[in-house]
């Protein structure tokens, strides 16, 4: 009867972390292809410049982000902002695809089982503490900006608290993500016979 | 000393305890910021700059959009095929020759070198292309992936290379002048391999023997053709990239994004570039990015919390009572470096370290101008960290080489596959010390 219990528990946890790891892969697959766009900003910077253009376009309205105009300074500030989101929501989907580098001179050695502890341990104590408390620290950056309308010294992007706020928006986003991660190996610890049946982790 | 400085010791100790666990070095570095926060009990406002020193350092940091982009060029290159035709037709020119086929994987080494940048990416490309190749023309196992690992480290420091894009960063120089500073070493080492590898071709032939004419002729095209086609592509591309940055014509991030353009057009002549290609890349480049980029992001709290535990003051101490002339200081620095190379890539040794050395190397008198000795300095740490990546029994890249045979070599059968390499490399690099003119001359900076 105990034995059930606990293998329910392990499903219980599986099926909570299934969502939370899903919506961490198709943000981070959907994020990836920010790099194509990177590329295009950074090349319309460069044929703007050749071409001596200072104004590609400009409008009546004030609109979100770009103000009137896109000027060759919103294209040498979109660079970094689409960067900006790249790599922050990205980080969420390499921890899913295990593509941090570990040292796993003795990692690669244990069972299974021992490796979902490890990392458990590590999100639970390292990682999650990290995110929150710098997505923490950093919240008041992020109300000021948006406050006083941080915007570009030079022409370029408007709405400065976009990409502070990510900063901190996606550090929650990945703690959620370790939470994830954690229901996730605690199952297999408490189920070892999951191990086989399940990946560690996506490609 | 001991008592003065228990906190930053102790978070050195327990940085190698976290990452022996086989834990993600980059979240060892972040959690230990805060758990060592909170134990070195300070104050909330000073912990406020930990969010604004990432987003200022990392996230606004102009030059490290280079990075998405470089490995961006190098990863459609890989996965368009543009690199494996690169090294069947290096392999058609070679052939003939008595360790051609090594001397190709060496070229390609440094041809490739470029893009990727991490340790483990160009050590499991390259031998993910060559090992089966040499294998199934019955190299002799330590010829093989001897090479590998060697030519697949070589990228870190061949430009244009991440690790150069990142110290240039930290140490406030430019990025082309470290470019430059890096080129002739690169090449020198590139050199170096490639006659060990004539020179054992000619005294153990039996270790690489030549291919059976019949598998080479499977490419009918002239092999003047061939080569037109898929080499001339690349290095034309490597040149256009390396040129335009060195000569000041374009930023880094401007060269990369025309590099990865440029790699994207070469897949596409090739007839190569298709959905899932493209989405493959795509992916695989952010992986890789999210992955250097999230350590930078730990490493610069990890560093911000020791220095405040009184780190800096920890090194300063360590290195005055050395009491050793430039010299004797520079070399007890190289080998500190050499030690942790064991332990860490090139990104947490970039991020943590340079930066607690750099007052100190600012400071030595090697009779060179401060830019210069910051140039010569950090060439000379990329060929030492290269090094140290191919160094027994902890070398980074043998352990990758070991997951790419998949088990089916043993550890000490690569271990003795580098051994050459590790002494060419330390020759190299002795030349380097000996000779600051190798590193300072093509950045003009004797």
């Amino acid at each position: 009867m105990n034995d059930a219990a606990h293998l329910k528990v392990a499903a219980a946890l599986h099926y909570l972390s299934q969502p939370l790891i899903g919506v961490g892969i198709w943000v981070g697959r959907l994020t990836s292809w920010l790099v194509l766009a990177v590329i295009a900003a950074v090349m319309t910077t460069i044929i703007m410049n050749l071409l001596g253009m200072n104004e590609l376009l400009r409008w009546e309205n004030s609109i979100f982000l770009f103000n009137k105009a896109f000027t060759i300074n919103s294209a040498t500030e979109l660079q970094w902002y689409l960067y900006g989101f790249l790599i922050l929501f990205s980080s969420t989907y390499a921890l899913h695809t295990n593509s941090h580098v570990r040292v796993d001179l003795l990692y690669q050695r244990f069972s299974p089982r021992t490796q979902h502890f490890v990392d458990l341990v590590g999100h639970v104590f390292f990682l999650i503490p990290f995110c929150l408390m710098v997505a923490y620290l950093y919240w008041p950056q992020v109300v000021m900006s948006f406050n006083s309308g941080e915007q570009s010294n030079f022409g370029g992007l408007t709405d400065r608290f976009i990409i502070k706020g990510a900063l901190s928006i996606a550090l929650v986003f990945m703690a959620l993500n370790a939470l994830g991660r954690i229901f996730y190996s605690l199952s297999i610890v408490i189920d070892p016979k999951r191990a086989t049946k399940e990946p560690f982790h996506v490609h | 000393m001991f008592i003065e400085y228990m906190l930053p010791i102790l978070m050195v100790v327990c940085l190698l305890l976290g990452i022996f666990t086989g834990y993600p070095v980059a979240f060892v570095l972040g959690g230990l910021s805060i758990i060592f926060a909170l134990i070195g009990d300070i104050p909330l406002p000073y912990l406020g700059i930990m969010g604004s020193r990432i987003f200022g350092g990392v996230v606004e940091n102009w030059l490290y959009i280079a990075i998405p982009l470089f490995v961006f060029m190098g990863l459609m290159l890989e996965k368009s095929g543009v690199a494996s035709r690169l090294l069947l037709t290096l392999q058609r020119l070679f052939g003939q020759v008595r360790g051609g086929l090594a001397i190709s994987v060496a070229l390609l080494g440094v041809v490739m070198a470029a893009s990727t940048g991490i340790v483990g990416a160009s050590v499991v490309m390259l031998g993910m292309l060559a090992l089966p190749v040499m294998f199934k023309q019955n190299y002799k196992e330590e010829m093989a992936l001897g090479v590998v690992a060697a030519s697949g480290t070589l990228g870190i420091l061949i430009p244009p290379s991440i690790m150069l894009v990142l110290m240039g960063s930290i140490m406030q120089v430019s990025v082309g002048d470290l470019f430059k500073g890096a080129l002739i070493p690169g090449l020198m080492l590139g050199a170096l391999y490639i006659g060990y590898l004539f020179f054992m071709g000619w005294l153990k032939p039996e270790w690489m023997p030549l291919a059976d004419p019949d598998d080479l002729d499977t490419d009918t095209t002239p092999l003047a053709l061939a080569l037109l086609r898929d080499l001339v592509g690349p290095v034309f591309l490597m040149v256009a990239v390396l040129g335009s940055i060195m000569s000041g014509i374009a930023t880094p991030t401007e060269a990369a994004a025309i590099g990865a353009l440029g790699a994207i057009f070469l897949a596409i002549i090739a007839r190569k570039l298709d959905y899932v290609t493209l989405r493959d890349v795509c992916y695989d480049t952010a992986k890789s990015t999210a992955m250097i980029v999230f350590i930078v992001i730990a490493a610069t709290a990890y560093s911000l919390i020791f220095k405040r535990l009184g780190g800096d003051y920890l090194i300063m101490d360590i290195v005055s009572s050395i009491g050793l002339g430039p010299y004797g200081l520079l070399l007890s620095i190289m080998l500190m470096i050499f030690v942790l190379g064991f332990f860490l890539e090139w990104i947490e040794i970039s991020y943590v370290v340079l930066p607690l050395l750099l007052p100190v190397i600012t400071l030595l008198d090697f009779g060179m101008t401060t830019q210069a000795t910051l140039v010569w300095f950090g060439i000379l740490m990329a060929i030492n960290l290269q090094t140290s990546f191919l160094t027994p029994p902890f070398g980074y890249a043998l352990f990758y080489l070991k997951g790419v045979t998949e088990g089916k070599v043993k550890i000490t059968t690569i271990y003795k596959s580098i051994i050459p390499y590790v002494l060419l490399q330390v020759t190299g690099l002795i030349l380097c010390i000996a000779f600051p003119a190798i590193i300072l001359w093509l950045p003009g900076l004797l």
